[in-house]
Parts: structure tokens; C-alpha cells; sequence
């Protein structure tokens, strides 16, 4: 189950929504868990080790980045060491954070790689997630969206919910 | 005189808990509606100052939208010895199970019945009866719908087929068989 705030999270995405809205006028609460948890949002979460080797060999990657190492041809020396010990480490998998992107972004800006091959590495890393996971960090049940709309039906019956 | 040589059973006069004006309806348990995760709880019956022993318990659930098949409703009987003292905050009137129903329904022990859903819309889904034993003169039932969809809503409450059924299943003693 949800906690507190996070019902009242789903609550809001419940009611902002139309569709969602309608199925909850319905008491269709396992419709909206369906729809809230099918796949429909893109998000960078991680990245595989293989990922990452696939990424190199198709855009050349690693080699940029040891060319820049080695021809010192810019300021961004340091920046392309750390990302190449990151891109080449024995982890099985890399999370992609604000950092990571803020690298990539300065390796791309500084001539390193080029725009397309950052697109690339992220495309690797894409995965698509529910609304509910996207925003609430995790799918949500037909009990969490019971539980959520409680307060707005009282004595435990159908209502109209609100629009706000 | 020869003594009878047979012990039949007979069932008595049914009660039957439903919405108020339904056909049928011995007592008001108001279902119309009922949102999923939320529970219902029936008007009491006194059995009289000497009661039947044993019931046959019927579960009635008429769907609205379609639940997932596999989904439950749980009927729970609440038994009082005077009226006055239930269980699990029961009160003996019909009226919404208080929340947090997940945590209150505890009180009321194991459900007396599960009925199991089909993914059928506006049918009345109808689990296999059990039997119990009365344990005291007051009962009541509570259902808690864990549907994933609200029971049906129709627009003339007294319409709706959910049914809690409670039928005196009686010993009769006799010569024939």
C-alpha cells in the first residue's frame, strides 16, 4: 500500500485526469490501475554493460573519448578519463543520473562526441514505465487507487469526484 | 408405540439481507454502490430467545463493470450475544463498515464466505453456500468488497439482486424415509 502521500499523489493524477476521473465516477478503481501502470512513459534509468558496449561499437564512443585523452586537444581531459573509467568499468550496470547526462552534455559541447551519440547512449538506456511508477516511483494496485479515492466517496459509496 | 427411525433436515424461513424494498429482502443491507475497498454492514436479526443451531450462508454479488475474475468480496458474520456488544466495531444497524476496514475486518476472525469473481458485467455472481453454527441470538453480516470495481450502481437502489441469505437448516425427526 501507498503511503499517505503518495495516495494523495495518485489522488491529484486521478482527478486531473478525464478518463481516469470518468472510470473513478464508475468505480472502475482497476481500470484506473491498468492505465496508470501500462507502459507509456520513457525514462533513462540505467544502462547495461552490454548497452554501453553496443552504444561504443556502433558510434565509436570509447575511441572519442580516448582520442581526446590523448591528444589533449581540449580542457576536457580530466572529464574524458572519468567518463572512460565509468564506461568502462566492471559494473553490470551504470545509473543514469542527472550527473551522467550533465557529463555527456559537456563532453558534447566540448567536441568529444558528437549530439547523436549521447541520443544514442540514452536510447540504450530507455526504458518505458507507467505513469504511476514515473511519478509515484512504483505501480500502484486496485487497492492503492480504492484507498486514494476513499475520502471523496462517502460511506463507502460511488460519488462524483471532483474536477480540480 | 414404534419410535421414528429417521433424522431428516428441513430448512426454515430464510433471511435475507439486501437492499431496502428488494425483492425479497427480510433486512436492509445496503450494497448499491459499494466502492471497492470499502465494506457494508447489515441491519442485525435477533434468532429468538431459542435459535437454530445451523444455517446455510449465501453470498450474492451483482457486478456493475466487469471485476478481474479472481477478485473477492468477503462476507463476514458478526454475532452478538445481547444487541449491544459486537465485534470488530460492528454496531447492529446497516451502515458503511468504519474504516480502516482492512485493519477492523481483522476483529471479525476469518470471512465466513469468499465469493470469487468472474469477469462478468451486471450478473449476479453467486458463491457455493456454506454452513455455520449460530454462536449467539444477534447476527449480522458485513461484506467488503475487494472487487476492484464498486458493486453495481443502479438507478433504482431497490433493483439490486446482492443478497446476504441466512436459511435455518433444522433436524426433523420422522418415520418415513
Amino acid at each position: 500500500m501507498l503511503s499517505q502521500e503518495k495516495l494523495a499523489d495518485l489522488r491529484a493524477m486521478i482527478v486531473a485526469d478525464d478518463s481516469l476521473r470518468a472510470m473513478g465516477n464508475a468505480g472502475n478503481d482497476a481500470g484506473i490501475a491498468a492505465s496508470l501502470n501500462a507502459p507509456s512513459v520513457s525514462i533513462h534509468r540505467k544502462i547495461t554493460k552490454q548497452a554501453i558496449l553496443r552504444w561504443a561499437a556502433s558510434t565509436g564512443g570509447l575511441k572519442k573519448l580516448r582520442t581526446a585523452i590523448a591528444e589533449r586537444q581540449n580542457g576536457l581531459q580530466a572529464a574524458s578519463e572519468a567518463a572512460l573509467a565509468m564506461l568502462s568499468s566492471e559494473l553490470p550496470t551504470m545509473a543514469i543520473d542527472a550527473e551522467i547526462v550533465a557529463m555527456l552534455d559537456a563532453l558534447v559541447a566540448g567536441g568529444v562526441l558528437a549530439e547523436s551519440d549521447k541520443t544514442a547512449f540514452l536510447n540504450r538506456a530507455a526504458e518505458t514505465v507507467g505513469e504511476a511508477e514515473y511519478a509515484l516511483g512504483q505501480p500502484v494496485t486496485d487497492e492503492d487507487v480504492s484507498a486514494s479515492l476513499a475520502g471523496d466517496r462517502p460511506n463507502g459509496k460511488l460519488a462524483i469526484l471532483p474536477t480540480e | 408405540m414404534a419410535l421414528p427411525d429417521y433424522l431428516k433436515v428441513e430448512h426454515g424461513t430464510a433471511i435475507i439481507w439486501g437492499e431496502s424494498g428488494g425483492s425479497g429482502v427480510t433486512n436492509t443491507l445496503s450494497l448499491d454502490a459499494l466502492a471497492s475497498g470499502s465494506g457494508r454492514m447489515g441491519a442485525a436479526v435477533d434468532l429468538g430467545a431459542a435459535w437454530d443451531d445451523e444455517f446455510f450462508v449465501e453470498l450474492y454479488v451483482e457486478t456493475g463493470t466487469a471485476p478481474t475474475a479472481g477478485n473477492t468480496a468477503e462476507l463476514y458474520l458478526a454475532w452478538s450475544r445481547d444487541n449491544s456488544n459486537w465485534p470488530g466495531k460492528v454496531t447492529g444497524s446497516d451502515a458503511a463498515y468504519p474504516t480502516t476496514v482492512a485493519d477492523n475486518k481483522k476483529q471479525l476472525g476469518p470471512p465466513t464466505l469468499v465469493l470469487v469473481a468472474t469477469a462478468d458485467a451486471n450478473t449476479t455472481l453467486k458463491q457455493n453456500g456454506v454452513i455455520v453454527r449460530a454462536r449467539a441470538r444477534y447476527v449480522t453480516p458485513v461484506v467488503v468488497n475487494l472487487l476492484g470495481q464498486a458493486i453495481r450502481d443502479q438507478g433504482t437502489n431497490s433493483n439490486n439482486t446482492s443478497r446476504v441469505v441466512m436459511i435455518p437448516r433444522r433436524i426433523l425427526i420422522q418415520d418415513t424415509a
